[in-house]
């Protein structure tokens, strides 16, 4: 199970964060905080795995930003690796040739993509097709 | 209404804090106010405009827990790009203590019930973030019959959205399963893959609950087409192997065709965990998983590396022999800057050690301790120290090269380890005779260096030098140049050591001495001193004493002796300002006992004196066995059990009754979950016969009273018992909670405390005759009795989904919930949401107050009304 999805970048601002489980407020900052310190300081080198707590982060770095995903410890990474490497193939795909200024502008629709990617801590959909075209319907109705 | 003509939209505020990035503080503290303004607005446009910027700065750290109401506020508009916002902004920051969830359950079961596809997906993914245990119940009927809706979209989304329902609300999960197990047979894929991965889950947590399953999942493994559902199913036989070993030979051949055919790595790597997970039994699949194990660890992509460390450190659990040829590879990345990498295969390499390559091992690890960083070097030092002692040190052969590797370690700067050192050094000094010899002289090396007194300041290498002074003092005869070390242990360096140190070395300084002055004055015994000559052992600086004459000899000695505690005295005294009381004790005792030697000309009183306190402290020490206590006797005439004094004690008082209190205050600290605090909870619950019986008859008086008063709601007395033992479950065992109250006072209890009524009974598992009513429903519609609500996810999904439902089990059912509003009239407004629970105790049929629904604003239908509300529900349906 997916516990929260973080999009951090180089320098530390939180673009985008959503939590699967309830959590405080200030354990929320925390949190963030920490991750972003903790998957910042890790060259390119390494491993995209790394212990957090009782859990374990998958991240992966794009362009300037950080993708982080924690999810329990027993989970395989590949396969969240590749998750997250759909995520961002979709957010490209929608915002066509995405940049950050994209995800600061509309977090409300990233927030709509996420849903549709990962519901209740599972992902829900795994064909970028399916997902790109309920976006587009849902548009049409805006 | 103060509020400017021209509302800053969101993306006009981000713009705004973007250029303004030196005062962003006073921006944003500007546009919070313009924000707050705008909310109150009676427009709908603008109070959403204002909300989606609140969303956003609450996701940069800003509270906006205030404008919770508005929330609700904006989610029950009709038009549906208002209500996203709406939605967004509720899933993002409502938690478990928003008071305003309450208002909220009637809006989402609309959106579930609704004709409009996208209505209902945004219902299903905002209730999937904010799920509490009051929205599972009321909505978990409404989003199981979603599952059979006609678009697969919905029924993909209303699986999930179970799961996460299950989890606050695990009653729902029998009811449900078989719903939600007949869609593994979808025709679509996305759905099955969903539901497939729901039950993962709960397989993980419970997979002796699921065992029976397995036919149906093989189906599905031989079947799937969908990589991430064959690494869920992948994931669930994981689970269930190490239950049913048959099942291991009949996934052999899919998981064979798998890992041979599939290009995907991360799905190579489920098949592989799952073969270490429950079937080592089976050596063909072992060695193929081994071989692409081998492929992972040596290729160059760190991800593979670490996944291939992380599998083999499970196969090590297992099968430690197969996995002996990775050794090599495994040590060589030892040297990797990858911490994470590191750590796995530090743990891979501790369980492949065996007693032939025990040196080579330790060695290999050691090398990498100097160019490690402090966390690393503790890390390794852990690793060698827990290797080595384990299974009481079964796989060190050679004890005298480990005990120089011991020194070594603690000769590593920043470690932590000190305190396990010097415990090793020790217990093998203790235990193994043949070593103390070795032991003094490894330690020695510590001792007389002063770097190393200056390390012992701060950090753990102080409880070395502890340790290395205890066996100096303790095992003083193989001291081989003790003047050299009473030296030592005389360094002013000394007293910066803690206390504890400094006053273990004093005392390591008297035996020494003694021992010294024993081993030169009584040398009657001739071994003795040939022994001190075989060692080498100058006493006299230079001079050899085989050849004096005796009379001279013993002047000699006397000299020496005389020399020794003359330089201990002048040493001493730099102690006498520590306030420490067990240093100055101990300094105290040395003082004394060189006093009296230097008082004596006689080297007859010193010979007496001296052998009288070597025989005192050469009495050796032997560790004792922990179980040696209760082997000890109990002398007849002890008298433990009778009371001290009678006259405290009632007649009644039983002796049993007052051990088990004891037991009761001692257990009441300890984990509720362990099965001695249960049995101490129920013990505390128990009431006694008198108190029973008067509750009993109360509570049956009531019940009637209730009965006749609104006796439509009440089926047939007989087997009515249940609902008359209901009570109040002080935070114990569910079976044997006492009655304390009759049910009509259950609604007036908060929601914690109905949700700890007992299912009473379910436990007694009484036939009921006809379908359930509301009001019997609510009585088992609670959670077991699971204490903490984090609890209740492991404890109380632990049921068995696969037996047939009893006549209780259901779910609530749609119109446990009044939904025929008209529309908009009907939007909660502040005021009358929060109406006092008494005020509507006299309107609401019982019925409705039995349910802790009342606390609620709620227009009281009667009965009949409400029964045509689920016809309008089932007509919205279809």
């Amino acid at each position: 199970m997916i516990r929260f999805i973080f999009i951090q970048n180089v320098l530390g601002k939180t673009r985008l964060a959503k939590y699967y489980v309830p959590l405080d407020d200030s354990e929320k900052h925390k949190i963030e905080y920490e991750v972003h310190r903790l998957v910042s300081s890790r060259s390119t080198k390494f491993a995209n795995t790394v212990e957090f707590r009782t859990h374990k982060l998958v991240y992966r770095k794009y362009a300037g930003l950080f993708f982080t995903l924690c999810v329990d410890v027993n989970e395989n990474e590949l396969a969240y690796l590749e998750l997250i490497h759909l995520f961002v193939e979709v957010l490209d795909h929608y915002f066509n040739y995405v940049k950050e200024i994209h995800l600061v502008y509309n977090f409300h629709k990233v927030f709509v993509i996420l849903d549709e990617l990962i519901l209740s801590g599972e992902p829900q959909e795994s064909s970028k097709k399916v997902i790109l075209e309920r976006l587009r319907s849902l548009e049409r109705l805006e | 209404m103060g509020i400017s003509l021209f509302q800053k939209s969101l993306r006009d505020m981000i713009s705004g804090m973007r250029s303004n990035r030196n005062n962003e503080e006073k921006y944003i503290q500007k546009s919070m106010e313009d924000i707050k303004k705008e909310l109150k607005s009676t427009d709908m446009k603008v109070k959403t405009v204002a909300l989606q910027k609140l969303t956003y700065l609450n996701m940069l750290g800003f509270d906006m827990s205030w404008a919770a109401f508005h929330v609700v506020e904006v989610m029950s508009t009709p038009k549906l790009l208002h209500k996203v916002v709406g939605y967004q902004a509720a899933a993002q920051s409502f938690n478990e203590g928003t008071d305003v969830m309450l208002l909220i359950t009637n809006l989402l079961k609309k959106d579930l019930i609704s004709t409009n596809p996208t209505e209902r997906s945004i219902g299903l993914d905002c209730l999937s973030n904010i799920v509490t245990l009051d929205l599972a119940r009321d909505l978990i009927a409404d989003v199981y019959g979603l599952l059979s809706s006609s678009s697969a979209p919905c029924r993909k989304r209303s699986a999930l959205v179970l799961y996460c329902c299950f989890l606050k609300y695990p009653d729902a999960l029998r009811p449900c399963f078989k719903g939600l197990v007949e869609h593994l047979d979808d025709h679509e894929q996305s759905v099955v893959c969903s539901v497939v991965s729901v039950l993962c889950e709960l397989v993980i947590k419970h997979p002796h609950n699921y065992l029976e399953m397995a036919p149906l999942f093989y189906r599905l493994l031989l079947n799937s087409t969908n990589n991430w559902m064959t690494m869920k199913l992948l994931k669930i036989f994981g689970a269930l192997t190490p239950l049913e070993p048959r099942l291991t030979k009949k996934i052999v051949e899919p998981l064979k065709n798998i890992m041979s055919s599939t290009m995907a790595k991360s799905l190579l790597f489920d098949c592989i965990t799952t073969v270490c997970s429950g079937m080592t039994s089976n050596e063909e699949i072992v060695e193929m998983a081994l071989g692409h194990l081998k492929d992972f660890v040596l290729d160059s992509d760190p991800n593979l590396k670490y996944l291939g460390f992380k599998a083999l450190e499970q196969f090590v659990k297992h099968i430690p022999e197969t996995v002996l040829r990775f050794g090599n590879a495994a040590l060589m990345c030892l040297s990797t800057a990858d911490p994470t990498i590191r750590s796995s295969a530090l743990r891979v390499i501790s369980g492949l050690v065996s007693k032939k390559d025990l040196k080579e091992v330790i060695v290999r690890v050691l090398e990498h301790i100097p160019s490690a960083d402090t966390a690393y070097r503790n890390e390794l030092s852990e690793v060698v120290l827990s290797i080595c002692c384990r299974d009481k040190y079964s796989l060190v052969s050679d004890f005298s090269w480990y005990l120089n590797i011991l020194v070594e370690l603690a000769r590593v700067p920043g470690s932590v380890h000190g305190k396990t050192i010097a415990f090793q050094i020790t217990d093998i000094a203790c235990r193994v005779e043949a070593m103390r010899d070795d032991a003094v002289q490894a330690v020695r090396s510590l001792l007389i260096d002063p770097f190393v007194v200056e390390m012992g300041k701060s950090g753990s290498i102080g409880e070395v030098l502890k340790a290395t002074a205890w066996i100096t003092g303790e095992y003083a005869s193989f001291v081989e140049h003790p003047k050299e070390t009473i030296e030592a242990l005389l360094q002013p360096g000394i007293l910066k050591l803690p206390c504890s140190v400094q006053a273990m070395y004093i005392q390591a300084i008297l035996k020494v001495f003694v021992h010294i002055t024993n081993d030169l004055v009584c040398d009657d015994d001739a071994d003795e001193a040939s022994q001190s000559e075989k060692d080498g052992s100058t006493w006299v600086e230079g001079e050899d004493d085989a050849e004096e004459d005796n009379g001279d000899e013993e002047l000699d000695k006397l000299g020496v002796v005389n020399e020794l505690s003359d330089l201990i005295l002048a040493h001493v005294d730099q102690y006498s300002d520590t306030p420490d009381p067990e240093v100055v004790e101990r300094m105290s005792q040395l003082k004394a006992v060189l006093d009296l030697q230097k008082g004596m000309d006689d080297i007859k009183d010193v010979k007496d004196l001296f052998s009288k306190l070597h025989g005192i402290i050469s009495e050796e020490l032997q560790p004792i066995s922990g179980k040696a206590q209760k082997k000890v006797p109990l002398p007849e005439d002890l008298q433990v059990i009778d009371p001290i004094m009678e006259e405290f004690f009632d007649e009644e008082f039983d002796l049993q009754q007052a051990e088990e209190d004891v037991e009761v205050a001692d257990n009441q600290a300890a984990s509720v979950t362990s099965s001695r605090g249960m049995d101490a909870a129920q013990a505390l619950t128990e009431a006694t016969e008198e108190q029973k019986k008067f509750a009993d008859e109360t509570a049956k008086n009531q019940l009637k009273q209730h009965r006749e008063k609104h006796g439509v709601f009440y089926l047939s007395s007989d087997d009515k018992q249940g609902a008359g033992d209901m009570g109040e479950d002080d935070g114990g065992e569910v079976e044997n909670v006492s009655v304390q109250e009759p049910p009509v006072d259950v609604s007036e209890d908060s929601a914690t405390k109905v949700d700890a009524l007992t299912s009473y009974r379910r436990k007694k598992k009484k036939k009921k005759k006809q379908p359930t009513d509301l009001v019997v429903k609510q009585d088992e519609d609670v959670n077991e009795g699971v204490d903490s609500p984090v609890k209740i996810n492991k404890n109380a999904l632990d049921v068995n989904p696969l037996a047939p439902l009893e006549d209780g089990e259901e779910l609530p059912s749609v119109e446990a919930y009044p939904t025929s509003y008209s529309n908009e009239g009907d939007m909660p407004t502040y005021e009358t949401s929060y109406e006092p629970v008494h005020s509507q105790n006299t309107e609401a049929p019982p019925a409705e107050k039995q349910k802790h629904k009342s606390r609620r604003r709620r227009k009281h239908k009667s009965r009949k009304e409400k029964e045509g509300a689920p016809q309008e529900a089932t007509a919205a349906e279809t």
